[in-house]
């Protein structure tokens, strides 16, 4: 006949099953919160006064947004189309990335870090949040620079100028939230914004042709593919940055 | 309830913390060392700023780190360096940190006002903080941590800047605090916590060498604390076969207080142990080395 051994088991503790229910629990009835239903709530209790204190960052926003996009003015206007074509592709991340670094260096390097991180809405919360305004303002500035440029120079077709904006807006700022996050470094994330810069100019300079061929003559439909490819990896990234959790110190040293 | 599990943090080669295990329910705890021990490195990994390397640490048995905002909205946390943007008021930078910490902007001004007469500034709660001393400064920082009435206090070298009156009101302060929260002071002055922590957390090359109540702690140089009286010319020697506490001059002669734990000698008269006596012997390689 078979012997059915019986396994002795402890009863746990009152202590121990109260906080394994509570864990259980709070762990398995934790509902879900979208990052849309995050922002939105980050938003009205933080406070739009709150999420952009510094009214020096606001004025600086405005400058650097400006200046930058006057830069196109400057070309002289029987520029051929294709070299303006290449100043929209190399120009329309910079705002974007301005008024990121700015954001990301005035939050972590200042000495209200900690004080800051140790709140509900954290610093990576609110940087992560201001990106996203600031893709924001940065598409809104290229559309209206675009629109401008049309008007200065009529060879320029806008929806063309307009994709080539948007594709190196969301192109630059996905490898940028990519270097700030994966590799932890700013050495990483300047050698990467200078990247970009020195090979369009590189290419340029180099060969023309292939340049402007490049940007001319792909079709829209591939912009616009790209385009969504990048601004899916840009939602996931500026997710990914809200909720950054600290291994090593501060990002970005 | 906070627990510890085998806590251990590491900076690259160099190694800050290794297996700190530890529990904390309401109360008051001290976290007593030198400086550089690292006291701020598991203060940081408290308040969420750093994960340990290995091991975690659990709030009613969920790891803080994932609990993520669930977990800072219960906490309050005085940083050793408490930052500050100069151009603000203290109303100002806690309306601010309040919006950060989630509470409704009416509730507040009504906790900012409570808060700031509680330590003392509400005539200058409108004067940019540029124009504060140390002692103010780390008085907005105090009232910064307690705006969400947190469930978890805690405080890295909170009493830096204070002068003496304003470290009573302080221990006052947290005393009454204490009675409803978790509350985690981190400090090297034994003074700021004697008297009114319910245990004392010491950490020592990098280990957890006590976490008991002051008397237990004291209880560890039980009989071996004694003072004397030594000539002048003898005090050298005294030095290098004693562990010296403290020497006072009187009458042409010395009072010293030093540890021995071996046999008494005649004139050599026991005294209490004090939590200071505790901390001067267990560091006395650490305070030669900072010297």
């Amino acid at each position: 006949m078979m012997h059915k051994e019986k396994f002795v088991i402890p009863m746990p503790d009152e202590e121990t099953i109260y906080s394994q229910v509570k864990l259980i629990v709070s762990q398995g009835v934790q509902p879900k919160v979208s990052f849309y239903s995050f922002l939105r709530e980050m938003m009205s209790q933080v406070g739009w006064r709150h999420l952009f204190s510094d009214r020096l960052e606001l004025g600086l926003i405005f400058f650097i947004a400006l200046s930058i996009n006057s830069l196109l003015f400057l070309l002289p206007t029987d520029l051929n189309i294709q070299a303006i074509y290449g100043a929209i592709f190399l120009i329309s991340p910079l705002v974007f990335l301005s008024l990121s670094i700015y954001a990301f260096v005035n939050k972590t390097e200042n000495a209200t870090y900690e004080v800051e991180m140790a709140c509900k809405y954290n610093v990576y919360q609110i940087v992560a949040f201001r990106m996203l305004v600031f893709s924001i303002i940065a598409i809104v500035t290229n559309t209206i620079v675009v629109s401008l440029v049309v008007m200065h120079f009529p060879t320029v077709e806008f929806l063309r100028a307009y994709m080539i904006s948007t594709t190196s807006l969301f192109l630059f700022s996905v490898l940028f939230l990519y270097a700030l996050m994966g590799r932890h470094s700013r050495q990483y994330v300047i050698g990467m914004a200078s990247f970009w810069l020195v090979a369009n100019v590189s290419i340029q300079i180099v060969d023309a042709n292939f340049y402007s061929a490049f940007l001319t003559k792909t079709p829209l439909i591939v912009y616009a593919l790209v385009n969504l490819g990048c601004l899916y990896g840009f939602g996931k990234s500026i997710k990914k940055l809200a909720q950054f959790k600290q291994m090593e110190g501060v990002l970005f040293r | 309830m906070i627990v510890v599990k085998d806590v251990s943090k590491q900076y690259g080669d160099f190694t800050a913390l290794e297996d700190i295990s530890l529990e904390f329910s309401n109360g008051l705890y001290g976290l007593l060392a030198p400086n550089g021990a690292g006291k701020t490195t598991l203060i940081k990994m408290l308040a969420t700023l750093i994960s340990p390397s290995s091991g975690e640490i659990q709030y009613n048995g969920e790891n803080i780190i994932a609990m993520d905002q669930r977990y800072r909205e219960l906490l309050g946390f005085l940083p050793q360096q408490f930052g500050f943007y100069k151009n603000y008021s203290p109303a100002q930078y806690l309306l601010y940190l309040a919006a950060l910490k989630g509470i409704p902007k009416q509730q507040a001004r009504l906790k900012i006002d409570e808060l700031l007469a509680k330590v003392a500034l509400s005539d200058v709660k409108h004067k940019k903080m540029k124009k504060f001393s140390g002692g103010m400064i780390q008085r907005v920082g105090i009232a910064q941590a307690l705006l969400n009435d947190p469930k978890i206090l805690i405080l890295d070298e909170p009493t830096a800047g204070l002068d003496p009156k304003e470290r009573a009101r302080f221990r006052h302060l947290l005393t009454d605090l204490a009675r409803e929260r978790l509350v985690i002071i981190s400090t090297h002055i034994v003074s700021d916590i004697e008297s009114i922590a319910n245990e004392i957390i010491m950490i020592k090359n990098k280990r957890l060498l006590y976490k008991d109540s002051v008397e237990q702690i004291c209880d560890t140089l039980h009989n071996a604390v004694y003072e004397t009286t030594v000539d002048f010319g003898q005090l050298d020697e005294f030095r290098k076969r004693h562990v010296l506490l403290s020497e006072k001059q009187e009458y042409g002669k010395m009072i010293v207080r030093f540890i021995h734990k071996g046999e008494k000698k005649d004139g050599w008269i026991p005294v209490q142990p004090q939590l200071e006596d505790v901390f001067l012997y267990e560091y006395q390689d650490e305070m030669i080395e900072g010297l």
